[in-house]
């Protein structure tokens, strides 16, 4: 599209416009909640100010709560202001953005509410220069989700186009993505009824973090780890992501999810697609997800008499959080007496490839841990030969750690030895840190805003596609199943506020390793 | 300068919390990586200590920069370079040329400090060194002698040039370690009208672009200025809201473009002029300075190509207005509309025809000044660090404008 403008206009040569947007048409299903106030207008606004979105622009929302445009753009200023205070807020500016933001108040189970829709976006379509093209974006409860999809086909707004066709319209589904295996192939058979793969984003917002992102950068980019990136090289892989946070008011959606759903199937399974996969042939969307589906492919399977030597749960009680007490799972609202939720899971892989063959990869994931933070350790194998006498033989001989830290602070940190200054030849050990804040000044665009923008320019490689959905949610099905089968009888098993249960350390603890304290 | 006595033994807390709050402290010369590192050993070592008065800091660097000015600039300078290094943590190597009947180079180091974004626990810190040269002549090498044994291998490194009297012959030394050049071509000159010096001074300002640019990646600050014009003029030409038929070009009679600040906005308009007619592949024929509308100096020019297309370029001083490119306004010889590009609140707001676009201004600082001015200083050194490849688009400008400078003066001669 670009190239043949640049042939024709020979003023745009030169110019930094190679992230094109196509102007069109974004319409959000449940416009009222709390993701489109918290995430998805402030990310639009960012993407404005920053000259990136067309200037054929309309954004619709639409949800069950009769409001005017006007009422809808001072509801969004409002919580621009509030959720996204880092954001330049200027009248004038805002002005110009608000005026491609409509609203229209449709019940999105009922059939009318698509012919408003339908008729609204013509209007629209003919007054902003938007021609017709349309992203759906729904940020619903996931149970509208079919009748969402299903309406739009009805009405002539969601069609199937051909593989090699620009896949307009486009339909972007936040997570979860189904509740079990069976219900995401169910989803999926009726999206792909009614649309082609390449017209779908599933969002895991997860993958528009920069450090994440990064992972692909740090392992491709440069020529000295990939070499060590094996089991010859790497003895153990940690993922951790630790939460102080409960559940914050969504009791009664975590109770149904839990640990596994939330965090695990989704957000986990990608990283650890990011950190094991071969390196793709090209930076393109199909070549990484190509490589990325492989690895789940590659987890040997969990097995009902084997389940318990694999994988751990927990569910936490009363405790206490930077010195404050919180209550235990089963006492937070809207969330049952005895619900078997484990809100903390351990897994270990294994993974049955030619690289990766015998070495453990253990996740972990837990609400109201000690302390909030996500990383990826890569722990590699001792020096095959303790050569100095100053390292004490009866201290275990450490080995390297890389670590890739996605939250709290991103950055980047390998565990070195090094000689103490002294007579004898003391081995120390260190940490080389980089922190990304100290070496990038400029804002870091947020997750949302990074993942719209791909959508909107029609760059699926950072959403999840349809075989890594169903294969993430094919490892973990045995293990829902199990747990739903056996309910837990010693819940809660951890405290608030500690590393989560026992039972995780002695999983680890079974190859001869630990969790890292962090 | 505060001359403070040379360190000699360990420097006491004083002295670190000294240097970590922004003063300087004099270092011998030979002994600036030395004095450097003993200041953060003991800083590192000290930090957490109950009775020390400072928190731990992190030292970082991603880059290099070196900034060569004159000593009567040393302070705004310095000050310049302690706002990029809260965006930009890099080594900050002030390189000054001071007049002084005896030749001899002093040295002293400083750092920046400030604490990371929500948390107070913590600062992160970049060093700033300050190597003063003073003589009767000045002598390039010998400075350069002492400054890039202070560049930090393997990171990419910039030269600001500040001084106001540069030549290729001064910037060389440098540059011969220094992959990228950052200059501004912005005439300083606050004056009513624009002065010959100050044509003189734009006109050699681009000819060191020109001549640097063949081994080294130069950067303009006057040019970035000009970034969002130049998009939101070539975007009139595609096929949202204002769209202009690109075989239209061919039929661009007139441009003028409108400046504020006098002489301090001049080098912006030309640019932009020269931008478009180098795009057009025309060249400038003639040029010259009149008086235009109340007394205002206005620059013509008449510009042609071997496809017979003659433009006329005019470039206006506007009366009041912020410093830089305020208007610009182009008519086709195959049609009665114009083109309109002006400053709307936070905005550029492209016309034509009855339609209009809107076109958002990238930098911050446009905000709080409704919508007016150029980018700060910080926000274009943030452009430049993101654009850091050669741009052969600015240089064919660059060269046209200096050749346009030259055609005027043969005109007043
Ligand atoms: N919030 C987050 O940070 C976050 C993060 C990741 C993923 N997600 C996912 O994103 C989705 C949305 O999350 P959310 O937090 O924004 O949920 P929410 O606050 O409950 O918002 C959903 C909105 O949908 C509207 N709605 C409900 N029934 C409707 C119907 N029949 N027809 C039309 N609109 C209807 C509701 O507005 P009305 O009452 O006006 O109809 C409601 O405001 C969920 O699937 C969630 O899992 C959220």
């Amino acid at each position: 599209m670009i190239e043949e403008k640049v042939l024709e206009n020979p003023l745009l040569e030169g110019l930094a416009l190679e992230r094109h947007v196509d102007s069109l048409s974004f319409v959000i299903f449940g416009a009222h909640g709390d993701l489109t106030k918290r995430k998805l207008v402030p990310a639009m606004y960012a993407l404005f100010l920053q000259g990136l979105l067309p200037r054929g622009f309309v954004l619709l929302g639409t949800s069950r709560t009769p409001m005017t445009d006007e009422a809808f753009r001072i509801l969004m200023r409002e919580s621009l202001i509030k959720f996204a205070p880092d954001l330049p807020f200027e009248e004038d500016s805002w002005t110009r953005f608000a005026s491609s933001l409509y609203y229209r108040a449709t019940d999105s189970s009922k059939p009318e509410g698509y012919e408003v829709i339908k008729s609204t976006l013509a209007e629209l379509d003919s007054k902003h220069g938007t021609k017709g093209r349309h992203i759906f974006y729904l940020s619903t409860s996931p149970s509208l989700y079919l009748p969402i999809v299903q309406g739009l086909a009805a009405s002539g707004l969601v069609t199937k186009v051909k593989a090699t066709e620009p896949a307009w319209p486009r339909v972007v589904i936040e997570k979860p993505f189904g509740h079990d295996l069976a219900s995401s192939i169910a989803l999926d058979e009726h999206i792909h009824e009614v649309m082609r793969e390449h017209q779908v984003y599933r969002i895991d917002h997860y993958l528009g973090k920069e450090t994440v992102q990064n992972i692909m950068v740090f392992r491709f980019a440069n020529g000295i780890f990939e070499p060590l990136w094996n089991r010859n090289h790497i003895d153990h892989i940690q993922i951790t992501n630790a939460e102080t946070i409960g559940v914050e008011g969504r009791g009664a959606y975590y109770q149904e999810a839990g640990a596994l759903r939330d965090m695990i199937q989704n957000h986990l399974l990608q990283l650890l697609a990011l950190v094991l996969m071969e390196p793709p042939i090209a930076m393109d969307a199909e070549a990484t997800r190509d490589e990325k589906i492989k690895v789940l492919r590659c987890l040997k399977p969990l097995k009902p008499n084997t389940i318990d030597r694999y994988a751990v749960r927990g569910q936490y009680g009363a405790g206490f959080i930077v010195g404050a007490a919180v209550p235990g799972f089963r006492e937070e609202e809207s969330v049952a007496k005895d619900a078997p939720t484990p809100t903390f899971a351990a897994l270990k892989l294994e993974v049955d490839n030619w690289r990766w063959a015998g070495v453990p990869i253990y996740i972990r994931s837990g609400k109201r841990l000690a302390k909030s933070v996500t990383e990826v350790a890569v722990h590699f194998k001792k020096a095959p030969h303790r050569l100095f006498d100053g390292e004490q033989s009866d201290v275990e001989q450490q080995e390297n750690v890389l670590v890739m830290q996605i939250q709290p602070e991103e950055g980047i940190s390998l565990k070195f030895a090094t000689k103490q200054p002294g007579p004898t030849t003391m081995v120390r050990w260190l940490n080389m840190d980089f922190k990304y804040g100290t070496a990038f000044g400029a804002r870091t665009p947020t997750a949302y805003e990074r993942l719209i923008l791909d959508c909107l320019i029609g760059d699926p490689s950072l959403f999840a596609r349809t075989d890594f959905v169903e294969a993430s949610w094919q490892y973990i099905e045995p293990l829902l199943e199990h747990w739903d089968n056996q309910k837990p009888a010693d819940f809660p098993n951890y405290k608030a506020g500690s590393w989560g249960p026992k039972a995780a350390d002695d999983l680890i603890g079974s190859t001869g390793h630990a969790w890292r304290k962090l | 300068m505060s001359s403070m006595p040379v360190l000699k033994n360990a420097p006491d807390e004083g002295r670190i919390l000294s240097f970590l709050s922004g003063n300087l402290a004099q270092v011998d010369v030979a002994k600036i990586e030395k004095e450097l590192t003993r200041l953060w050993d003991s800083a590192g070592r000290a930090a957490g200590d109950e009775d020390v008065a400072w928190k731990p800091v992190i030292r970082a660097c991603a880059l290099n920069m070196v900034l060569l000015c004159e000593e009567e600039n040393e302070r705004k300078f310095a000050g310049l370079l302690s706002e990029i290094t809260v965006r930009h943590p890099c080594r900050a190597i002030l390189a000054v040329i001071a007049q002084a009947p005896v030749e001899k180079v002093e040295a002293w180091v400083t750092a920046h400090c400030h604490f990371l974004p929500g948390r107070l626990d913590k600062q992160m810190c970049c060093e700033q060194i300050s190597v003063k040269w003073s003589g009767a002549a000045f002598v390039s090498t010998g400075l350069a002698s002492v400054v890039t044994p202070l560049v930090i291998p393997e990171l990419p490194s910039w030269l600001f040039a500040g001084s106001k009297q540069l030549t290729s012959a001064v910037m060389e030394p440098f540059l011969s370690y220094l992959d990228h050049l950052l200059m501004d071509s912005r005439i300083q000159d606050a004056g009513d009208t624009i002065s010959e010096g100050a044509l003189a001074a734009l006109s050699s300002n681009l000819q060191i672009a020109i001549d640097l640019a063949e081994h080294t990646v130069v950067v303009d600050l006057a040019w970035l200025t000009i970034s969002a014009w130049r998009k939101a003029i070539a975007l009139a030409f595609d096929n949202t809201d204002v769209s202009i038929l690109p075989t239209r070009l061919k039929a661009v009679k007139t441009i003028t473009v409108q400046y504020g600040g006098q002489s301090q906005g001049f080098s912006q308009a030309l640019l932009l002029a020269t931008w478009l007619t180098t795009r057009l592949q025309l060249t400038p024929q003639n040029a010259e300075f009149k008086e235009g509308l109340d007394n205002r100096a206005e620059l013509t020019a008449v510009c042609s190509n071997k496809g017979g297309q003659s433009l006329t370029v005019t470039l206006q001083a506007a009366e009041d207005g912020a410093i830089g490119v305020n208007g610009f306004e182009m008519a086709f010889s195959d049609g009665d509309d114009v083109l309109n590009v002006d400053f709307s609140c936070g905005a550029l707001k492209v016309t034509n025809n009855g339609s209009e676009e809107f076109m958002e201004l990238p930098w911050s600082s446009s905000r709080d000044k409704n919508g007016e001015g150029e980018p700060a200083f910080t926000e274009l050194v943030d452009f430049a660090f993101e654009h850091s490849a050669k741009d052969p688009i600015y240089l064919a400008a660059a060269k046209s404008a200096n050749d346009l400078l030259k055609l005027i003066n043969r005109a007043s001669k």
